[in-house]
C-alpha cells in the first residue's frame, strides 16, 4: 500500500462523512423548521432594499422629531 | 425547541430568502470558475478537427457568439433579481414552456459539466500517480470526494462558496501565465516554433466549422453568472460588470492558451491530448512550469464543478419554487441560507453521471444543452426590447446594437449546430428528443400543479400592449 492507495481510502471516509453530515443537517432542519417557514422565499424580493427603505423611513422620522423639538 | 421554531415561523408570517452577499468579483468567479477548466482541456480537440489556425478561427468566431450571449445577458439579468437566470428570463419574457425547457437546459447542461469536471480531477491524479511510478490508480474516490466536498462548501453558504471559488480560479488564470514565462513567449524560437508548428487549414474550411463545436470550450459556462442574481447585493451593477469582465478575461485567457500549447506540440498531438496544457508543460521540460500546469488543471477543474453545483442548484431550486418541479425543491436552509434540497438533491445525479466514465459523451450532452440555451437568447432579447422598450424598465446595463448582436448569436448557433451534426449527430438528436418528450410531460401532466400568479413576484410595469 503506497501513498496514493492511503489517498483513496482517505477520500472515502472523508466524502462518506461529509455526505453524512449534510444528510443529517438535512433531516434536522426539515424537521426543526416549519415547512411554510422553508417554502417561504420568493423571488424579486430584495431584502437589503427593504432594510434600506426602513433606514430612511427612520432617518426622516428623527430628523421630523428634532425640527419639531427646535 | 422544534416546536418553538415551528411556531416562530409561522407566527411572525417571516419569510426567508437567499442571502444577498455576492459582488462583482464573486460573479466573476462564478463565471470565470465554471469555464477556465475548458482552458486546460477540451479546446484542443478544436486543434484536433480543424488543425491550429482553423482553433484559432473558430475560438474567436465562438468567442464572438458568448460576447453576445454575456450581453445580451448582462442587458436582461441587471432587471431580473431572481435566481434561475436564463429560466427566470424565460418564465417572465416568452412563457411557461420555454421556462421549463431552459430550466432543464441549465440543470443538465451544469450538473453534467460537474460530472466531466469530477472525471477531469480523478483522470489527472491517475496521471500523476504514473508518474510516480503506481500504475491503475482507482480514480473513483477522487471523483466523490471532489463532488462531496463541493457540495458541502455549497451547502454552507453563497459567500464562502464563491470566495473560494474566486482564490482557485485567480491562481488557475495565473497559471496559463507562467507557461507563457516559462516558454519566453514573447520570443519565438528559442522554446516556442510558431512558424513551424501554426500548419495551413488541413480539412480546409470545414474543419474550421468542425472546430465550432470544441471551440464552446473555451467559454462554456460564462453565462452562468446570472444564476446569482437573487444573490447580488446590487444586481443592475455587479451582474453587468462581473459578466462583461469575465468575458474579457476568457477571450484573452483563450488567445494565451492556444498561442502557447500551439507554439510548443505539434497540432497533431495537441489535437488527441486529455491535458493539453499539461502536456505542453511537459513538452517545455521545466518542472517547475510543469507543477504550475499541474495546479492549473487541478484548480479550474475544481473551481468550474465548485459552480457548476451552484448554478444547477439554482436552477433547480427556482424550477421548484415555481412548482415546475415538485415545490419540496423551493426550500431554503434556514442558517445558511442556500437551496440545501437542491444542492443535496443533485449530488447522486452528478455522481452517477461521473461514474459513466464517458467523459466525451457527458461532455457533449452538456455543450449540447447549452447550445440550446444559447438559442433561445436571441427570441428573448428581440421579445425583452418589444415588450419592455429602452426606458420603459430600470435597466443596469443597455448592450448596444440591438438588433444586431441578437442575429449575430442566431446565425452562430445554427452553425455550431452544424457543426455538432458533422461530429455527434446521434447525441443531439437523441437530446433533442429527450427534451420534446420532457416538454409534453410539463405540458399536459404537470403545468396543471402550476399556480400561475404565485410565479410571477417581480415589480415589474406592465408590458407594452398588455
Amino acid at each position: 500500500m503506497d501513498i496514493f492507495d492511503i489517498l483513496g481510502y482517505g477520500c472515502w471516509i472523508v466524502a462518506g462523512l461529509l455526505l453524512l453530515w449534510m444528510v443529517v443537517d438535512f433531516f434536522k432542519v426539515n424537521s426543526e423548521y416549519d415547512e411554510e417557514f422553508l417554502l417561504s422565499s420568493r423571488e424579486g424580493h430584495d431584502e437589503i432594499a427593504e432594510q434600506e427603505k426602513m433606514y430612511a423611513a427612520e432617518r426622516e422620522r428623527k430628523a421630523r422629531e428634532s425640527d419639531s423639538s427646535i | 425547541m422544534s416546536n418553538q421554531k415551528k411556531a416562530a415561523g409561522q407566527d411572525s408570517r417571516e419569510r426567508i430568502s437567499l442571502l444577498k452577499v455576492l459582488g462583482p468579483a464573486h460573479v466573476w468567479a462564478l463565471g470565470v470558475g465554471i469555464v477556465l477548466v475548458g482552458e486546460f482541456m477540451g479546446y484542443n480537440f478544436s486543434i484536433g478537427k480543424g488543425g491550429a489556425l482553423g482553433s484559432i478561427i473558430a475560438c474567436w468566431f465562438i468567442g464572438l457568439l458568448y460576447t453576445c450571449v454575456a450581453m445580451i445577458d448582462s442587458e436582461v439579468t441587471s432587471t431580473v433579481a431572481a435566481a434561475g437566470g436564463q429560466y427566470s428570463q424565460a418564465k417572465h419574457i416568452i412563457g411557461p414552456l420555454m421556462a421549463f425547457n431552459v430550466g432543464l437546459y441549465l440543470v443538465f447542461a451544469y450538473t453534467m459539466l460537474e460530472a466531466a469536471d469530477a472525471l477531469v480531477v480523478g483522470d489527472l491524479l491517475v496521471e500523476a500517480a504514473k508518474d510516480f511510478g503506481h500504475a491503475e490508480l482507482d480514480p473513483r474516490p477522487f471523483v466523490v470526494f471532489t463532488i462531496a466536498i463541493l457540495a458541502w462548501l455549497n451547502y454552507r453558504g453563497v459567500f464562502m462558496t464563491l470566495t473560494v471559488n474566486f482564490i482557485i480560479t485567480a491562481i488557475a488564470f495565473i497559471s496559463i501565465y507562467v507557461l507563457f514565462i516559462g516558454a519566453k513567449g514573447w520570443a519565438p524560437g528559442e522554446f516556442i516554433q510558431p512558424e513551424g508548428l501554426l500548419t495551413d487549414l488541413p480539412y480546409g474550411w470545414l474543419g474550421v466549422i468542425a472546430a465550432f463545436q470544441f471551440a464552446i470550450w473555451y467559454y462554456l459556462g460564462i453565462e452562468g453568472t446570472c444564476q446569482a442574481a437573487e444573490e447580488v447585493r446590487s444586481v443592475a451593477r455587479s451582474l453587468p460588470l462581473g459578466t462583461m469582465t469575465g468575458m474579457m478575461t476568457l477571450l484573452i485567457a483563450a488567445t494565451v492558451t492556444w498561442y502557447m500549447t500551439s507554439s510548443l506540440v505539434p497540432w497533431e498531438y495537441l489535437g488527441m491530448s486529455y491535458i493539453p496544457q499539461y502536456d505542453a508543460a511537459r513538452a517545455l521540460g521545466n518542472p517547475f512550469v510543469t507543477i504550475c500546469m499541474f495546479v492549473g488543471t487541478l484548480f479550474s477543474a475544481v473551481a468550474s464543478a465548485n459552480g457548476t453545483i451552484n448554478d444547477a442548484a439554482r436552477a433547480w431550486f427556482s424550477m421548484g419554487r415555481d412548482r415546475y418541479l415538485p415545490v419540496w425543491f423551493g426550500a431554503v436552509h434556514p442558517r445558511y441560507r442556500t437551496p440545501y434540497r437542491s444542492i443535496l438533491f443533485l449530488v447522486p445525479v452528478a455522481i452517477s453521471f461521473a461514474f459513466t466514465g464517458l467523459l466525451d459523451q457527458v461532455i457533449t450532452f452538456s455543450i449540447l444543452s447549452g447550445l440550446l440555451g444559447y438559442t433561445f437568447m436571441p427570441i428573448n432579447m428581440m421579445r425583452f426590447r418589444k415588450l419592455w422598450p429602452l426606458g420603459s424598465i430600470r435597466r443596469g446595463y443597455i448592450h448596444p446594437f440591438h438588433p444586431l448582436p441578437a442575429i449575430t448569436l442566431f446565425l452562430l448557433c445554427c452553425i455550431t449546430y452544424f457543426a455538432t451534426f458533422l461530429g455527434y449527430g446521434t447525441q443531439l438528436l437523441a437530446m433533442m428528443t429527450f427534451y420534446i418528450v420532457a416538454s409534453l410531460w410539463f405540458h399536459f401532466h404537470r403545468y396543471k400543479y402550476v399556480k400561475r400568479g404565485d410565479q410571477f413576484q417581480m415589480t415589474w410595469p406592465r408590458p407594452k400592449g398588455y
